[in-house]
């Protein structure tokens, strides 16, 4: 069994599919007391086989009502016995019966498969135990009889209806090939779970040598060659019993439509769909014709053996050539489509590798971008403050205090533009710095970034609330600095407090883990709350709390980039909340 | 002491020349300083070659002050030919530069820098940034013994 690449297979023939993980997921579909199954292809990842799940679904069914015909043609034939009703004996009356051991094993074996079917879905232990001991009783009488063919006679086909049986001559009994028959399928009935590592199912096997001891009893009742259908001078298997067989056999086979060697049959690939074409053709063609040849031949001399036989190749060439060519059409379609899907896979990937290239070079001039600012942009920068200072310091003597003042304030911007480039830095390297995953304690992040927010500051009064033993999955680095800017917030816009209180917990919100730091800080107006995570937005005056507006849009890229979501609320000037999830 | 200790600045800024110069005397270190403007001629003057052909191959610098963006060969080329020699392997290079990129400092370290400052905007800072360099790599650290 070769794995496809079935994602890519799925898409191209429907969108509804499921999925089988394992060998122990559960069936799409169980039987006629479930609903019809939605999906169309089932796709089985531990061999990669895709199946056709209606096609199943009526493998599966026909199982079912196979195993009802099986037990009703048994019952029916007990009912033929007990009212001496002819047609229900043996169809044809005149013709050997079927023996009412037989009507026994017919209706077990049609228990036993009916509740091995419905135990599938159901798991019940009593159906299970039925299918079983249903199959062992039917073991069990088939071997009692194949015994009595080497001379030990037990008469188990005499026990019912032991008067009636001794009209016929010779007596009603059950055939060797129907005793033979009855051993395959109480076998295959047994060990019909049993499924080798290579797949490989033995029931299969053994079902199948019953199938063809029936189909060849069939077919002598249809040529009516009584040698096909009756060993040596022993009693022959019944036609009903031969048809009961074909149904049983086909039943078991289909059970598990979708396991073994009924799984190339149900397979949605062009395999399975050209058998479904083929079989039904090729061996009703071979059955019809000879049965029409014969007919028209033996019975009604219409014509004799040589036009018979000519007539009947001719037939078969016509259909047969017309089912191979629908067959090898139907085949052809499908290969088209695969190949059409084939090019569209290429050239997408063609554009993808391009688009990847493409993303690469953007990336690269990023980071030449960013390199040139940290360095290009700060060095004028230097020049203007050096050159500023050394005016004052040179040439304090030539300058009024306005010219001082000038010069301060030169000072003083070329020092907030230095202050704004490293935070835009810092803002580029987190998108571009690799990610490293690991386990981050942080509540001990959270206490180290307070003692030194405390120690900047020892004259201010601020309680940290910090909740222990809060670890979360992220980068180090990055969610540090999420901390850092989240802590320093909240100490920022506290500082007019007296007594301020930070805090920093976690809670769930919505079914979510949610971390959060609360202030008792001046808050922010709530309209503005979209302005809040946007680079060089600030809902302050500079003057009252200084920034360069991009620690929150620092910390909302972090937080992007862990696949979290981050969200602030404040209820004016009581203060501010920062959510964030990962 | 034999030779008195000078310092090599290998900078293309000429304003960052002047500030850095202002910044040494400001804080009274009076060591001779020489000055390249790109990695082709600080290669030029350590192993005395074109407009250097004539300079004592025996005077080396104390300290390398060197910039890592810099014309025709870039700090960290300059660096690995230093290093490379065996005349100048010994010679300690501090990395002087605007830049804080994650890969400069690590290519710098890997290459085999001794020191890397960033260089503040502030001039106050800048200034003692230098003091403490000069301090430091002139009189505190000992050098490698000179080969005769």
């Amino acid at each position: 069994m070769t794995a496809y690449p079935h994602g890519l297979i799925k898409k191209l023939y429907t969108e509804e599919t499921y999925t089988k993980k394992s060998r122990n997921s559960p069936e799409p579909y169980h039987g006629f007391y479930t609903a019809w199954p939605r999906a169309k292809v089932m796709i089985d990842e531990t061999t990669g086989n895709q199946t056709n799940i209606h096609c199943i679904a009526v493998f599966k069914l026909f199982s079912q009502l196979a195993s009802v015909v099986v037990t009703l043609m048994g019952f029916i034939a007990l009912i033929g016995w007990t009212f001496d009703i002819a047609i229900l004996k043996s169809v044809i009356p005149g013709m050997t019966a079927m023996n009412p051991a037989t009507a026994i094993c017919f209706i077990l074996s049609g228990l036993s498969l009916l509740t091995q079917g419905v135990s599938a879905s159901s798991n019940k232990d009593t159906h299970k135990w039925i299918a079983k001991t249903s199959a062992i009783l039917l073991l069990l009488i088939a071997m009692t009889k194949i015994v009595s063919f080497f001379g030990y006679d037990f008469g188990v086909d005499q026990v019912l209806f032991r008067e009636k049986l001794k009209i016929y001559t010779p007596p009603n009994r059950m055939a060797p090939n129907t005793a033979v028959d009855f051993f395959l399928v109480g076998i295959s009935l047994l060990i019909i779970n049993l499924e080798t590592r290579r797949g490989y199912r033995p029931c299969e096997f053994t079902i199948l040598v019953s199938f063809v001891i029936s189909i060849t009893a069939l077919t002598g009742y249809t040529f009516g060659v009584r040698r096909l259908y009756g060993i040596a001078s022993y009693i022959p298997m019944a036609l009903n019993t031969a048809l009961a067989f074909n149904f049983i056999s086909a039943g078991i086979l289909c059970l598990y439509p979708d396991r073994g060697m009924m799984e190339i049959i149900t397979s949605d690939n062009a395999g399975g769909r050209m058998a479904r074409h083929l079989l039904p053709a090729v061996i009703g063609i071979t059955i019809i014709l000879a049965w029409l040849r014969l007919q028209g031949e033996v019975k009604f001399h219409y014509y004799g053996t040589e036009f018979g036989t000519s007539i009947r190749v001719v037939l078969t060439l016509i259909i047969l050539t017309v089912v191979i060519w629908w067959n090898a059409h139907s085949l052809n379609k499908i290969d088209i489509k695969r190949k059409f899907a084939e090019e569209a896979t290429v050239k997408l990937n063609e554009e993808l590798k391009l688009r990847v290239m493409q993303l690469g070079i953007v990336n690269k001039e990023l980071e030449s971008f960013a390199y040139s600012v940290s360095h290009d942009l700060r060095a004028p920068l230097r020049s203007i403050d050096g050159f500023s200072l050394a005016l004052l310091e040179d040439y304090e003597d030539k300058l009024d205090t306005t010219g001082k003042d000038f010069l301060h304030r030169v000072r003083q911007a070329t020092q907030n533009m230095a202050l704004l480039i490293d935070d835009l830095l810092k803002l580029s390297q987190v998108t571009r710095s690799e990610m490293r995953l690991d386990d981050v304690d942080m509540s001990s992040l959270a206490h180290s970034i307070a003692e030194s927010l405390q120690k900047s500051a020892p004259a201010r009064h601020v309680t940290f609330l910090i909740q222990d033993g809060l670890t979360l999955k992220g980068d180090r680095n990055l969610l540090k600095l999420v901390l850092e800017n989240l802590l320093g917030n909240a100490w920022k816009f506290t500082s007019r407090q007296t007594e301020a209180q930070i805090e920093f917990g976690a809670k769930v919100i919505d079914g979510k883990k949610t971390y959060f730091i609360r202030d008792n800080g001046v808050g922010f107006d709530m309209t503005y709350v979209d302005k809040l995570f946007g680079a060089f937005q600030r809902l302050h005056s500079a003057k009252d709390f200084p920034g360069t507006g991009i620690g929150l849009a620092t910390v909302q890229r972090i937080i992007h980039r862990h696949g979290g979501r981050v969200w602030a609320e404040s209820a004016g000037n009581e203060g501010a909340t920062f959510y964030f999830t990962l | 002491m034999d030779t008195p200790k000078r310092i090599l600045l290998v900078e293309d800024n000429p304003d960052d020349i002047d500030l850095t110069i202002r910044g040494l005397k400001k804080n009274n270190i009076v060591n001779e300083v020489d000055i390249v403007q790109d990695g082709a001629e600080a290669l030029d003057y350590l192993f005395c070659k074109g407009a250097y052909a004539n300079r004592n191959p025996d005077d080396m610098p104390t300290v390398i002050l060197l910039d890592l963006k810099l014309p025709k060969v870039d700090g960290i080329e300059v660096l690995k030919r230093i290093r490379a020699e065996a005349k100048t392997m010994l010679i300690p290079v501090v990395i002087l530069t605007s830049s804080r990129e994650e890969t400069d400092l690590i290519k710098s370290y890997k290459s085999g820098a001794n020191s890397y400052v960033r260089k503040p905007v502030n001039f106050v800072e800048f200034s003692e940034a230098v003091l403490q360099l000069g301090l430091y790599w002139l009189l505190l650290n000992e050098p490698a013994p000179k080969r005769s």
